[in-house]
């Protein structure tokens, strides 16, 4: 009976915890508790997590254009903005400075997507409709035609239909291609292909493997093709780097190549899957447009870390800030940025503001090395937003750099910069060791030298303290004998195992303590005791009853499981060996998860791989324990035992789909319930 | 062998143990950030920011001429010494002419033959009104005062001229009035006498939608729009919505709307120009406005067909949908509809009043009439400043949580003493988050002063208000508080601003009851927020929106307490206004913001800016506040606020009194050198020299000159510098 208390209990906290997670994905709305902003912009917080921060860009100018379906914005170094329309089918100019519009490329355009000018103000028109990119006077006078390469190493099958055109400074082009994967496709000034730029990957997960598994062959190409995806949008700078989006790809769908063709940014969780367009200003800081509900444009600094991210997409909105579909993004001679809408047929120009500004400021000074001034900058940032991760880690870095590394520590530490806080703190541990090496060695040696002359032992006897007396009186508790055997696991677990099923000399309580034990064990260490570098959680972010669970479920799953197969497969033991069996097997965390978490407090991240093995050790051991355990407990052959493992193994994955079949179909009553009590009160 | 492995592992465990605790004591002694409070100057002018709808814009002063209007159709059936009302008795629309300019204000379209109008916009524009109702099997159609169907008769008596509307077909009746008085025509829809006899069920009426419109960009002028501080909407440029904007003028009904939070106008007003500081018209909703939006339809929308209206419309049915999983959704329609009388009071202006400005200046002296506003004559020569303390909050630890005193009552004391020593005078505190618990436990029934931030006694010499929020609470997950609103799907509401925060509304019993006692407790010395600006109905307690408009408009009697952001029903008790916003929301539309607030308000009470040390453009809201005659604020706590980051507050982020203290003082002497020149006059007049240029007069002969530009600016002969003032 208390076994179905139990078991309801888990079965309630884990609805409870599903529930929660189910409800995450609901749209955020403007707060506006505390100031006006019109609409909330977002920048890293200090645990690396999405915060408000003042307003970066104010809106200020929408321009409508006539625009009809605009795919693509350039602004030139004379603040010309041209537009490419492809419904229109025309590229459409607009002076900043004096509001005069024209167009060019009537009549000649079948369908332009992607729009942009090289250094000597020749303009670039990637036609997509029509197969063809165009390089044209400023007046629309063709000087050029890039059609689909006929070179064999362009590839018989590969696809020209050029969506995005960029060209570097000495006029090679870089096109991107619709349906066209082999990569951005290359073209000298002569017309030549040169090759493949940049081939994206497919990021080969197990995930991946699953879906394929699974798939119809129809679906499978849709939804878990093995062909890398096709370039977006790209954009590159006056130092000839390119930058590409990727609609589609996580994490690595914003890159930026050196001139090899690889990217150097890292997987950033910030990256969206629905970038549409990049551009990047004199400084080197990167502005990206995506169709997401909250920060639908993104600017980060030269290293691809988000600063700030604001807007949203909003179909007909009548708010600055809120776009129907953004397709592209420029920046003008002035840094501010232009979002061009094209389901909204406008653009949206956006300025920076002081705070913004004082960011962007800090990070050249940072750069340029002027550390006062980037110093003054950084603390000025945090006046204005004290979670403002990126100044903490500037502010660490040049403390760093300084060698005042106890500052740059506590700069880290609250920045939660765990690289810098290594390094750091390696100089500050080295420091300390240089300093106290002979102190350190002394104290060894006293040690040893009381180790030699059983100074202790005197000392105890000095003290009338008798330590056979004290071991007596512990042995003679039963549990005392019973906890032996967790240090005889590193003996002979056989042994061990034999006493449980036959000796019967492991109460089923004890079992149970230990079990607490090493529940209890895990969650301190891992939000306690772990040393800060090598801690993954938060404790103010923990949530007991999910811990609880979680390493409970550990032991409890596979025991149960275990049972139910082995009880089919003539398996000797009992549910009570195989859980004290199980128990027991974890000895090796049990004794020393603790210890190695304590050490790992003075390792840095140098000497992290040391924790790694350590602590793979202990799994591995204990896995190997569970394998004893199984084989001693139920008496099995070899052959018994690899099939009772596999099927155990299945049994668990079947309890767990168990348990979410139940899940599904309780809520689907609920539902159903909920439903016709509602259907009843308002239809009636 | 054992024995000895073990001694030796234990025994480095030891060391490790005393060498990590060692170095780790010398490591964590508090961590401290040194900021040091030089201020980063950046200029934030450019030509494109400030003609940008931030600012106002220069005026087009051009004359207008509106040409000869052909009356026929139409007769005179109202005269006073200012205007004349015309109507036409076969679609109930008027015309109405003001004397002294001559300028003809009409419901319909005066001149047909630009443009091909559709059968649909003639019906509207001809009509008195367009009503909008829900058929049995709840379709949405509409029918017009010109249809052959609808039968209006009219009666004059007085100043007052009746109509009695009749739909036989529909089987829908209503009586409406207009009155004329002094320059203003009073138009009241008697709600008793809707009656729906069929199965037809009114949804929304709309008068007059044509009145105040314009064609294309033909006159020069614009249209104010009640937007936070006041924004306008210039003819002349041209906005790129394709699509109406609807507006609720006490923004979202939570009790309808779920999730979400909308614009809310700042007044129940909007207003007309035709031909700047020639002809005006200014309308207020004066009932029924709890059910009323406003509507703005600009030349762009299509279906317009080149004409830019706004026009309040009146939502007699707030019809829903429930849906209901594994089922089609419901719409539920009140068998009821509001028995509230719609009133709107349109005033027609000429000469200066024909602005925003002159609109400004005629709604205060229509609510000081109204005992709204009543002159404020103890003005002290210096300017105030608001100086919120935030109290505590809490980040969650293992088993307890871990309180953050992020400032106490003796913190204040030493903030008090540091600013007063420094020239700032007339303080003034607002104490959030000093409820017991703090910022997370923040709910409608939680307004006791938290005894672990010391004792309110201490502050005894100071002029302090303890903040109360009784509607708005928030919390990390959605778990809900007692006496959380339950809304009409019956479901308890909430918004979820991001993803580990949640807001959470009160009931209006419980609103209505805690809130009069608080006010009690502290004797007035109450800072109200939340509740000046969101109005709601309640399900539960039996509260439509007018009815909690009517309770709110009643509930602090003669007391005058802080507000912050209070919406017309809460202006009489209002003593001070907190957090006034210094520009207009940012709509597509809009072309300018104008202080309208501030100039509707100076004179009568203290208004104080919102907090700048959140603000992004420091420099830029500092010379707002000089222009505007507003009161600096600044949200502080005595302790660092990134102790602030885990918790709820997080989004308190700039808050640290150290780092600001310096700015606090400059900014503070920097605004009252300007503004004690002219303390205790009002605002006269207000005129944008240049893009960025403006200089605003007041009644005691000074002139403050602000520059927003980057270059200096020539004024009378004095120069005024690139993003500064000057007093003359």
């Amino acid at each position: 009976m208390s076994k179905l208390k139990n078991a309801s209990r888990v079965l309630i906290i884990l609805l409870t915890l599903t529930i929660v997670l189910a409800l995450s994905n609901i749209k955020l709305s403007a707060s506006g508790e505390l100031n006006n902003d019109p609409y909330d912009t977002y920048t890293i917080g200090l645990k690396g997590e999405k915060i408000v921060s003042p307003l970066a860009y104010e809106g200020v100018n929408v321009i409508g254009l006539g625009l009809e379906d605009a795919k693509d914005i350039y602004i030139d170094d004379n603040d010309v903005v041209w537009i490419s329309d492809r419904s229109a089918k025309k590229i459409i100019r607009y002076e900043i400075n004096t509001g005069a519009i024209s167009s060019v490329g009537e009549g000649i355009l079948m369908g332009p997507t992607g729009v942009c000018l090289d250094s000597a103000g020749n303009l670039y028109v990637a036609d997509f409709d029509g197969k063809t990119v165009y390089k044209m006077k400023q007046d629309g006078t063709v000087l050029q035609k890039f059609e689909r390469p006929t070179e064999a190493l362009f590839g018989e099958q590969s696809q020209y239909r050029p969506t995005k055109v960029v060209v570097d400074n000495e006029g090679n082009l870089y096109i991107t291609s619709d349906g066209n994967s082999n990569g951005i496709i290359q073209i000298n000034k002569y017309g030549e292909f040169m090759g493949y730029f940049g081939p994206n990957n497919v990021n080969l997960t197990l995930e991946l493997f699953f879906k394929r598994l699974m798939l119809s062959k129809e679906d499978r190409e849709t939804y878990a093709s093995l062909t890398p995806k096709a370039t977006t949008n790209l954009s590159i700078d006056s130092k000839n780097i390119i930058y590409t989006v990727i609609e589609g790809e996580t994490g690595v769908s914003l890159k930026k190549y050196n001139i090899s063709g690889s990217n150097v940014l890292p997987k950033d969780s910030f990256f969206s899957s629905t970038y549409q367009d990049i551009t990047v200003d004199k400084n080197g800081f990167i502005y990206a447009v995506d169709t997401s509900q909250s920060g639908c444009v993104q600017v980060m600094n030269q290293d691809g870390s988000l600063l700030f991210m604001f807007g949203s997409q909003k179909t007909g909105s009548v708010l600055m800030g809120q776009f129907d579909k953004p397709t592209g993004i420029s920046v003008d001679s002035n840094n501010n940025i232009w979002v061009l809408d094209g389901g909204g047929r406008c653009v949206q120009v956006f300025k920076k503001t002081e705070f913004a500004t004082i960011v962007m400021d800090a990070i050249l000074a940072y750069n340029n090395g002027e550390y006062d001034k980037a110093v003054e900058l950084y603390n000025s940032i945090i006046r204005q937003n004290a979670s403002f991760v990126n100044a903490y880690v500037g502010l660490g870095r040049i403390n760093q750099r300084l060698e005042n590394y106890k500052e740059a520590l506590n700069y880290f530490k609250i920045s939660n910069y765990k690289s810098g806080y290594s390094e750091a703190y390696w100089e500050l541990r080295d420091n300390w060791l240089e300093r106290n090496l002979l102190w350190l060695i002394i104290l060894i040696i006293v040690l040893i030298l009381m180790k030699i002359f059983k100074v202790w032992g005197r000392l105890f006897k000095l003290l009338k303290i008798d330590f056979s007396k004290i071991k007596e009186k512990l042995g003679s508790y039963k549990i005392t004998k019973e906890l032996r055997y967790l240090l005889r696991m590193f003996k002979d677990p056989k042994d061990v195992f034999y006493d449980i099923k036959y000796g019967v000399k492991i109460r089923y309580r004890t079992a149970w303590i230990l079990f607490l034990v090493f529940i209890l064990i895990n969650i301190f260490c891992d939000y306690f005791i772990k040393g800060y570098l090598f801690r993954s959680v938060n404790a103010s972010d923990m949530n007991f009853a999910y811990e609880l669970l979680k390493w409970g479920l550990i032991i409890m799953i596979f025991a149960v499981g275990n049972y139910l197969i082995s009880t089919l497969q003539n398996g000797e033991g009992f549910f009570r060996d195989i859980f004290i069996g199980a128990v027991f097997s974890f000895a090796p965390i049990l004794l020393f998860k603790l210890p190695i978490d304590l050490i790992s407090n003075v390792l840095t991240y140098n000497e992290g791989y040391l924790y790694n093995i350590l602590n793979g050790v202990l799994w591995i051991w204990t896995f190997f324990n569970l394998i004893l355990m199984i084989k001693e407990i139920h008496n099995y052959t070899l052959k018994e035992l690899i099939l009772n493992i596999i099927l155990t193994f299945v049994a668990v994955i079947i309890l767990v789909l168990l348990f979410l079949v139940v899940y599904v179909l309780a809520n689907q009553l609920i539902q159903f319930i909920v439903g016709l009590v509602r259907e009843g009160v308002y239809r009636t | 062998m054992r024995k000895r492995l073990f001694l030796y592992t234990l025994l480095i465990i030891v060391g490790a143990f005393l060498a990590t605790i060692l170095f780790d004591a010398k490591q964590k002694n508090n961590v401290e950030i040194k900021v040091d409070g030089n201020d980063y100057s950046v200029s934030s002018s450019s030509d494109v920011f400030l003609e940008s709808g931030l600012f106002t814009q220069v005026d087009d002063m051009t004359i207008y001429n509106q040409g000869e209007v052909d009356q026929t159709d139409f007769s005179k059936k109202l005269e006073n010494s200012e205007l004349a009302l015309f109507v036409n008795d076969d679609n109930g629309s008027i015309r109405v002419v003001k004397k002294d300019t001559g300028y003809v204000w009409a419901s319909d379209i005066i001149d047909e033959e630009d443009d091909e109008i559709t059968n649909a916009i003639y019906k509207i524009a001809e009509s008195a009104f367009t009503v909008k109702y829900l058929t049995a099997d709840n379709a949405i159609k509409e029918f017009y005062a010109i249809d052959t169907k609808t039968k209006i008769t009219s009666s004059v008596s007085g100043n007052k001229i009746s109509f009695k509307v009749n739909n036989s077909n529909l089987k829908i009746s209503f009586n409406y009035s207009i009155s004329l008085i002094d320059n203003k025509i009073d138009v009241e829809l008697d709600a008793s006498s809707i009656k729906e006899d069929g199965d037809n069920k009114i949804s929304s009426i709309t008068m007059y939608p044509y009145l105040g419109s314009e064609h294309k960009q033909d006159i020069p002028g614009y249209i104010f729009y009640p937007s936070e501080a006041g924004a306008l909407i210039r003819y002349n440029k041209v906005p790129t919505i394709t699509s109406s904007s609807v507006s609720k003028f006490y923004g979202t009904d939570a009790n309808i709307t779920r999730q979400q939070e909308d614009e809310v106008l700042s007044l129940p007003i909007y207003g007309v120009v035709h031909g700047i500081e020639q002809n005006g018209m200014l309308v207020e909703v004066k009932d029924g406005t709890g059910f009323a939006t406003l509507t703005y339809s600009p030349s762009t929308v299509k279906e317009n067909i080149n004409f830019n209206l706004i026009y309040p419309s009146f939502n007699y049915r707030e019809q829903y949908i429930i849906s209901i999983p594994g089922a089609s959704s419901v719409l539920v329609v009140p068998s009821e509809c509001y028995k509230t009388n719609a009133n709107i009071e349109y005033t027609f202006l000429s000469g200066t009043d024909a602005s925003y400005f002159g609109f400004a200046k005629t709604y205060q002296k229509t609510l000081e009439n109204r005992g709204v506003l009543t002159k404020k004559n103890d003005y002290t020569s210096d300017i105030g400043i608001q100086i919120e303390a935030f109290g505590r909050d809490y980040t969650k630890g293992l088993i307890f949580n871990e309180y953050h005193n992020m400032t106490t009552t003796k913190d204040i004391l030493s903030i008090n003493e540091y600013l007063t020593s420094n020239n700032v005078k007339n303080l003034m505190y607002t104490l959030r988050a000093f409820n017991r618990g703090g910022y997370s436990k923040q709910s409608v029934s939680n307004y006791s002063f938290d005894s672990k931030l010391g004792s309110l006694h201490d502050l005894d010499d100071l002029e302090y208000y303890f903040y109360y929020n009784p509607v708005e609470s928030y919390s990390k997950k959605k778990q809900f508080p007692n006496q959380v609103l339950v809304n009409l799907y019956n479901e308890k509401s909430f918004i979820q601003i991001s993803e580990n925060k949640y807001k959470f509304y009160a009931n209006v019993k419980a609103i209505l009851k805690y809130t009069i006692q608080a006010v009690e407790k502290y004797d007035s010395r109450i800072a109200l927020d939340g509740i000046g600006y969101r109005l709601y109905g309640d399900k539960n307690n039996k509260y439509s929106r007018t009815d909690t408009l009517n309770s709110y408009s009643e509930l602090l009697g003669s007391n005058k307490v802080a507000m912050y952001k209070p919406n017309y029903y809460f202006l009489e008790n209002t003593s001070s206004y907190l957090n006034m916003n210094l520009y207009s929301s940012r709509f597509r539309f809009v072309s300018d913001s104008v202080p309208f607030l501030q100039i509707l308000l100076n004179g009568y009470m203290d208004y104080f800016s919102p907090f700048l040390n959140f603000s992004s453009n420091i420099e830029l809201d500092v010379l707002k506040c000089v222009e505007f005659g507003c009161n600096p604020a600044y949200l502080v706590t005595n302790l660092h606020s990134y102790l602030l980051s885990d918790a709820l507050s997080s989004n308190y982020y700039a808050t640290y009194f150290e780092a600001i203290e310096e700015l606090i003082v400059s900014e503070y002497n920097y605004i009252n050198t300007a503004l004690k020149e002219v303390r205790g006059s009002s605002m006269t007049s207000r005129q944008v020299l240049k893009a960025g240029v403006v200089v605003v007069s007041y009644s005691n002969g000074k002139k403050i000159i602000v520059n927003y530009t980057n270059s200096d600016y020539i004024y009378g002969g004095s120069v005024v510098k690139g993003m500064d003032y000057k007093v003359l």
